[in-house]
């Protein structure tokens, strides 16, 4: 997984509630067949339903498609991003999109286990300090957000920096790029004594897919 | 403070405590299937590592296939590829597979508790959101994404945070014409999409006791739209004759030790939630959702609401940007709203005792003509229990499609779609915007509300059909 400590890039704002895994990576796209939809590619899928009308012609007004935010790698938005299914091609839609950072008050459970996974930052930040961003953003012409993983703060020109909390334990894999299935791995004899000691407790929780 | 059953759970499958607030937790049961585990089955190849448990692991097919009679894997173009990609990962990784042709073939969540797989106390995962289901048996079950199925199979463990206990006291007794899908989604319509998060939800009190454990499941299913990952129900008596004698259930003296083992686990004592909320059932009413979040929800004979009486601006906002979407009018009533499309189905709803509540609300009448309406069994247990009750002739008459089990237009798979701008009235459990399709526009209530709406061709109150 790549490491993640700096990142500058463009800040696109969809001020929008719940937006849920469904809208982030549908399965199917406006006006398309669904053979032809699930040949696509993640990234051309993102966000279909808010980009394009059920016919499939694009919506004049979807903030991506506007040049100001071409490249963008950072998305501010609103509470509940990534709520709903479970799945994981929500995180890699954004991922192939060029996006590495969705700034929300609060996630999806399930969307914010998978990001960090993929070494995708989904990153709480209060309401209040998203909308100070928003405008400061709107202010400068270059729309570039800074976030800053070792000083744990946001920045953008012309504002004061804002510090934001997030704990160590997803820190720092992301900072070092160190993957979940290797770490587990490290406990493998825990896992077999755990077997053990639970299948003479438990006996009947082992052996159930049957024959 | 006295310990939840749900901490109990927790402390008996915890592998080690890394000391951080995260733990290593043993996974009982893994349930695949296909839509979700491809990449992950990849990985595996590439990491050269087996399936650490087949033991304890099971799959099925559900998303990417045709519920057309006569159905096979190949019928729905678009999910070719995974329906044989998943015949070969469960084959080369000795993983048993339940596929269309079996007799336990099902959505997912409503395989795993018919075939006795997923059992009380027991941890439970499958990549699929609505894996919470199988809290209706007093399984701790939730759902995870492709990465954590990869992390299960190579190491039949998650790290996990331990989740806040919350409980969920349905009070009362359900009136007629009132079901399971009316508490949740009541629940939900109350307390919000956001009240759950971060808590695993045990649902309490009369009105779930009483019960039957289809009910339960179809109250724990909806816990993810409650904002929680899983919610349980207590194991009792009506669990234990629920999943007596099942495929995979714990069979002679172990099932005994089984059962005294779950009556200790679930006696809840003087245990203490860190939050506790209540809904009183007696005075609840058949609900439908109106909107595109599965918390707006409102009494069957309620009105739109009016988004010029909300002050909170962002709610306001949200308001508005939902009934445009919906294309409904602030302030006019629901009931009598005209639907295109009635989907009767899902790992939601679609168990026996939903398609019997449907099929006594269609018998002797007829689906509007404009109507195109769809019974989706949820597993072919369930299709052959009804055809056995004769209930698909009772649909066949009344002019539904009487399908093969699968999730259908749940999610707009296996080629049911809701047409852009069609209004859809649907048993299933999200109403997101594009959910059944780009520019569908759906409605969620429970199977004889979906029912009724068929056959009056417009949003109904179910009571006023029942004798
Ligand atoms: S029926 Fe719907 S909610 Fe249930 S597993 Fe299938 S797609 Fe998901």
């Amino acid at each position: 997984m790549e490491k993640f400590t700096v990142l500058t890039g463009v800040a696109a704002p969809i001020a929008m509630p719940n937006i849920s895994t469904d809208l982030i990576a549908p399965s199917h796209f406006p006006g398309k067949k669904p053979e032809e939809a699930i040949v696509m590619s993640f990234k051309d899928k993102l966000f279909a339903n808010l980009r394009y009308f059920p016919d499939g012609t694009p919506k004049p007004d979807f903030v991506l498609d506007s040049p100001r935010y071409q490249g963008a790698r950072i998305l501010l938005t609103g509470e509940n991003f990534g709520c709903g299914s479970s799945r994981e091609t929500a995180v890699w839609s954004l991922q192939e999109a060029g996006i590495a950072c969705v700034i929300a008050p609060s996630f999806g459970d399930i969307f914010h286990d998978n990001s960090f996974q993929n070494g995708f930052l989904p990153l709480r930040v209060p309401a209040d300090d998203i909308d100070r961003l928003t405008k400061g953003l709107a202010r400068t012409n270059a729309s570039e957000l800074t976030v800053d993983l070792e000083k744990r703060e946001l920045r953008v020109s012309g504002m004061a920096p804002i510090a934001f909390d997030l704990p160590d334990n997803r820190r720092i894999p992301l900072m070092e790029g160190l993957d979940q299935l290797r770490f587990m791995l490290r406990s493998a004899d825990d896992i077999a004594a755990y077997e053990n000691r639970a299948s003479t407790e438990r006996p009947w929780s082992f052996a159930a897919a049957g024959g | 403070m006295a310990h939840t059953p749900f901490e109990r759970i927790w402390d008996r499958h915890v592998v080690k405590d890394y000391g951080d607030g995260r733990s290593l937790v043993f996974i009982d049961r893994h349930f695949l299937q296909e839509a979700t585990s491809g990449r992950a089955f990849d990985r595996l190849r590439a990491e050269n590592l087996p399936v650490r448990r087949p033991d304890l692991t099971v799959g099925t097919i559900d998303h990417s296939i045709s519920t057309l009679p006569g159905r096979t894997l190949h019928s729905f173009a678009a999910g070719v590829a995974r329906n044989v990609a998943m015949h070969k990962n469960c084959a080369d990784f000795g993983v048993r597979l339940f596929s269309i042709d079996s007799p336990h073939h099902g959505i997912v969540h409503v395989a795993g508790p018919n075939l006795g797989f997923a059992i009380p106390g027991s941890t439970y995962v499958c990549g699929d959101s609505h894996t919470a289901s199988c809290g209706g048996v007093g399984a701790w079950a939730w759902g995870i994404g492709t990465s954590e199925v990869m992390q299960v199979l190579a190491t039949q463990s998650l790290i996990l945070r331990k989740p806040r206990t919350m409980r969920a006291t349905f009070n009362g007794r359900l009136s007629k014409g009132v079901y399971a899908k009316d508490m949740i989604l009541a629940l939900i319509g109350r307390y919000g999409i956001e009240a759950g998060v971060g808590h695993t939800v045990q649902y309490a009190g009369p009105a779930i006791s009483a019960l039957s454990v289809e009910g339960r499941m179809t109250v724990a299913n909806m816990s993810i739209e409650f904002g929680a990952r899983g919610g349980l129900v207590g194991a009792d008596d009506t669990t234990f004759e629920y999943l007596h004698g099942r495929e995979l259930a714990p069979k002679g003296a172990e099932w005994d030790r089984a059962v005294a083992d779950w009556r200790r686990l679930y006696d809840l004592g003087d245990a203490m939630f860190d939050r506790e909320i209540e809904i009183d059932c007696s005075t609840l009413g058949p609900q439908v959702s109106w909107g595109t979040t599965p918390q707006d929800v409102i009494g069957v004979n309620e009105t739109i609401p009016d988004p010029s009486s909300i002050a909170d601006p962002t709610r306001k906002a949200m308001t508005e940007r939902a009934i445009d979407y919906v294309g409904l009018t602030p302030g006019t009533p629901i009931a009598g709203t005209p639907i295109d499309v009635a989907f009767i189905g899902s790992c939601t709803n679609g168990r026996l005792s939903d398609l019997e509540a449907a099929a006594a609300i269609a018998k002797g009448r007829k689906v509007a003509p404009h109507v195109k309406a769809l019974v989706v069994p949820g597993a072919a247990h369930v299709k052959a229990a009804a055809e056995a009750a004769g209930l698909d002739k009772i649909f066949i008459e009344a002019g539904f499609e009487w399908r093969e089990a699968g999730c259908s237009m749940c999610v707009a798979a296996g080629g049911d779609i809701v047409p852009p701008g069609q209004r859809s009235m649907s048993t299933s459990n999200r109403n997101f915007e594009g959910r059944q399709g780009p520019g569908s526009r759906t409605h969620l209530a429970s199977p004889a509300m979906v029912a009724a709406a068929a056959i009056a061709g417009c949003i109904a109150d179910v009571r006023t059909m029942m004798h």
